[in-house]
This record gives structure tokens, C-alpha cells and sequence, in this order.
């Protein structure tokens, strides 16, 4: 039922945002027709406004409505993503897809950005924790070669050997 | 009457001296062949005694030789165990003492052949005081290369030791602090030239698809799935 959203969801921010204007248009609902109305027209995004009318025609119970809508949106997993920089919409939207594809529906992305990581990505899901970024492999590359590099050079030379 | 007894007497007396002729041939001949053993004997024994000091000087020369390479040896020994010459000054020390020895042999056999030409034993008496004379110096020598070895030795590798231990403690500081440059440089410097080569260089499709790699990694790591 909730396909329309749950489809252009694709980060927390959109899930945020999403939630902000639900619980907005459901405390509209609370004061009076007006209130609502006004803020079902000129307050929330026409795209919401759309799916929210669409739904509303087959469901009367606007409040149950609304509620489900927000315990649907708020079940959304997060799946955190640490990226070296800003994607463009295409971007978003193909890794978005592959981890839909890969992991399923019901996922949002939680993007951070860390201009440090140069390349790659690290990712934090149900407890589990990866740092697949250059920066890792660049810190253990260059850690193995100090640290094969360290014993060598700071090897002292028994005094005995004189 | 008178010349029958002058002619008896006259024969007699030949007589007399044709015996002692034949006797003094007979012991002429006696001594002749008596000569002639003797100067055989001498010359057996002259060769005998020239065959003693051969045999004694080569016997000398045997012990000489015996004395120096044992002294030689033990003067490598004593080079070679010491640290404190490296191989090359251990080398040169040997081939030192090689040329030395060898020159001592030389001279040493040089002068028990002058000394083997008077007698045996006047050799063997020779060779007992060289022996005699020869054994204690070179223990003696042996000795002091020995204790001088060891005393620089020791004196060295104190002085060195303590040198070290100054050198290796500055040494050590000075590779804390190169060491935390280092690390700052290889953790800092070359990561963050790598990120502003890399990062800067990178299109948004090439850092689009290393995520998309690293998705995958992560899949595999069944970190997501």
C-alpha cells in the first residue's frame, strides 16, 4: 500500500523528511479541515501530497492512515554508508538499487561523508561494521611497510657483537 | 883358511839381513794393510758421521720449523679469536706472520747447516740451546702478543662499549622522534598526497564504482546480505 512512498525513499534524510511531514499533516488533521487542507496544498511536497490523495481515496481513515504510514516509514532499516564524497542523484539512485537488489526491500541509506577516505566506502549494518575505503588500505599497506620497516632499522646491535 | 871363515861369515851376515829384510817387508806390508783398514774405517766413519749430521740437521730443522709454525699458529689463534681485528687486519697479520715465520726458517736452517759442518755433537748441543733458548722466548713472546692482544683488547671493547652506549642511546632517541616523522609521513603525508592525487582525480562514475566494488567485498565478508 505504501509502495509509492517506500519507493522514493532512499535515505534517512527522505525518510526524515517524509516522517516530518506526515506527522505534520497529522497534527493538521487533530486542529481542524482547514488546517489540514491547507497544509495537505501548500505545505507538504506535491509528490507526497499525490500518493497521500491517491491512498486516501480507498482508505477513509485518514488518522489510521497516517499512523500506519509513519510505522511503516519508521520500520525502514538503515543501512549506513560512509562515503568519500557527495553522490550525484544517478549515483545514489545506483547503489540504492544494487543494495535493494542485493540485501532487499525496506532499506534506507544513511549516507555520512568523509572527503578522508579517499575512495571506497564503509559500511555499518545490523551490528556489523566493514571499511572497505582507501584510506583503510592505504593505512595498512603503508602499516605493514613501516611496521616491516620499523624492526629492521630500530634493531639495535648487541654490544656483545663489538 | 881365513877366507872360508870371511866367506861363512860374510854369509851369515847376508843371510841375516835378508831375514830382516823379508821381515821388515813382511812388516812393512803388516802396517800397509793395517793402514789401509784404518783409512777405510776412517772413511766409514766419516761417512757415517756426515750421514749423523745430516740426519740431526735435517732432524733441527724439523724441530725449528716445528717450534715457529707452532708459535705462528698460536699467534693466528690468538689474532683470530680476538674481536677486535677484523678479517681484513686478521689476513694481513697472518700473511705477516707467515712471511716472518718463513724468513725465521730460512735463516734458522741457513745456520744449522754453517753450524752442522763442525759436529754432531756440537749440533746436537746447537740444536738443544736453540731449542732451549728459542722454546722459553717464544713461549715469552707468545705471551706478551697474547697479553697485549688482550689488554687492547679489552681496553678497545670498553672504550667502544661505552662509546656504543652513548652512540645507541642518542641513536635510539633519535629514531623515537625519526620514527614518529616517519610515521606521521607514511600515515600522513603520503595518505593525504594519495588522497588529493587520487580523490581529486577520481570522476564521480570511478568513485560510484568503487562503492559499487565495495558492496560487493562487503557481500562477500557477508557483512550485508
Amino acid at each position: 500500500m505504501f509502495a509509492d512512498f517506500t519507493d522514493k525513499i532512499k535515505t534517512t534524510e527522505d525518510k526524515q523528511l517524509l516522517m516530518d511531514e506526515i506527522n505534520l499533516v497529522l497534527k493538521s488533521l487533530y486542529q481542524n479541515t482547514d488546517m489540514y487542507n491547507n497544509v495537505l496544498q501548500s505545505t507538504i511536497r506535491a509528490w507526497v501530497r499525490a500518493a497521500i490523495t491517491q491512498d486516501l481515496e480507498v482508505t477513509p481513515d485518514k488518522e489510521k492512515y497516517f499512523k500506519s504510514l509513519l510505522t511503516e516509514l519508521a520500520k525502514l532499516e538503515e543501512f549506513d554508508i560512509v562515503i568519500p564524497m557527495d553522490l550525484s542523484q544517478s549515483g545514489l539512485e545506483r547503489i540504492f538499487y544494487w543494495v535493494k537488489d542485493n540485501i532487499g526491500a525496506g532499506i534506507v541509506l544513511d549516507i555520512k561523508i568523509d572527503s578522508k577516505l579517499i575512495g571506497g566506502a564503509i559500511f555499518m549494518y545490523r551490528g556489523k561494521y566493514i571499511d572497505l575505503s582507501m584510506k583503510k588500505k592505504f593505512e595498512e599497506l603503508f602499516g605493514s611497510v613501516y611496521s616491516n620497516l620499523q624492526p629492521k632499522t630500530a634493531q639495535s646491535v648487541p654490544a656483545s657483537n663489538i | 883358511m881365513v877366507d872360508t871363515a870371511l866367506f861363512y861369515l860374510t854369509s851369515f851376515i847376508a843371510a841375516s839381513l835378508g831375514l830382516i829384510l823379508i821381515g821388515v817387508i813382511i812388516f812393512y806390508l803388516r802396517l800397509v794393510k793395517k793402514f789401509l783398514l784404518l783409512k777405510e774405517s776412517e772413511v766409514n766413519l766419516r761417512k757415517e758421521l756426515n750421514e749423523k749430521i745430516e740426519a740431526r740437521i735435517a732432524e733441527a730443522d724439523q724441530e725449528s720449523k716445528k717450534i715457529l709454525q707452532s708459535a705462528y699458529d698460536k699467534s693466528k689463534e690468538i689474532i683470530s679469536s680476538s674481536q677486535l681485528f677484523d678479517k681484513q687486519e686478521q689476513d694481513k697479520i697472518s700473511d705477516m706472520l707467515a712471511r716472518v715465520t718463513n724468513e725465521e726458517i730460512r735463516q734458522y736452517s741457513s745456520v744449522l747447516q754453517k753450524v752442522g759442518k763442525v759436529s754432531v755433537d756440537e749440533l746436537s748441543g746447537v740444536v738443544a740451546d736453540i731449542k732451549k733458548e728459542v722454546t722459553p722466548n717464544l713461549g715469552k713472546i707468545e705471551g706478551m702478543i697474547e697479553a697485549e692482544i688482550k689488554g687492547a683488547s679489552i681496553e678497545t671493547k670498553r672504550a667502544i662499549q661505552s662509546a656504543y652506549t652513548i652512540v645507541e642511546k642518542e641513536l635510539a632517541d633519535y629514531k623515537k622522534e625519526m620514527f614518529a616523522e616517519v610515521d606521521k609521513l607514511v600515515l600522513g603525508v603520503v595518505k593525504e598526497l594519495s588522497h588529493k592525487i587520487l580523490g581529486k582525480t577520481l570522476t564521480n562514475k570511478e568513485q560510484e564504482d568503487l562503492i559499487i566494488d565495495a558492496l560487493k567485498e562487503a557481500k562477500e565478508e557477508h557483512i550485508i546480505n
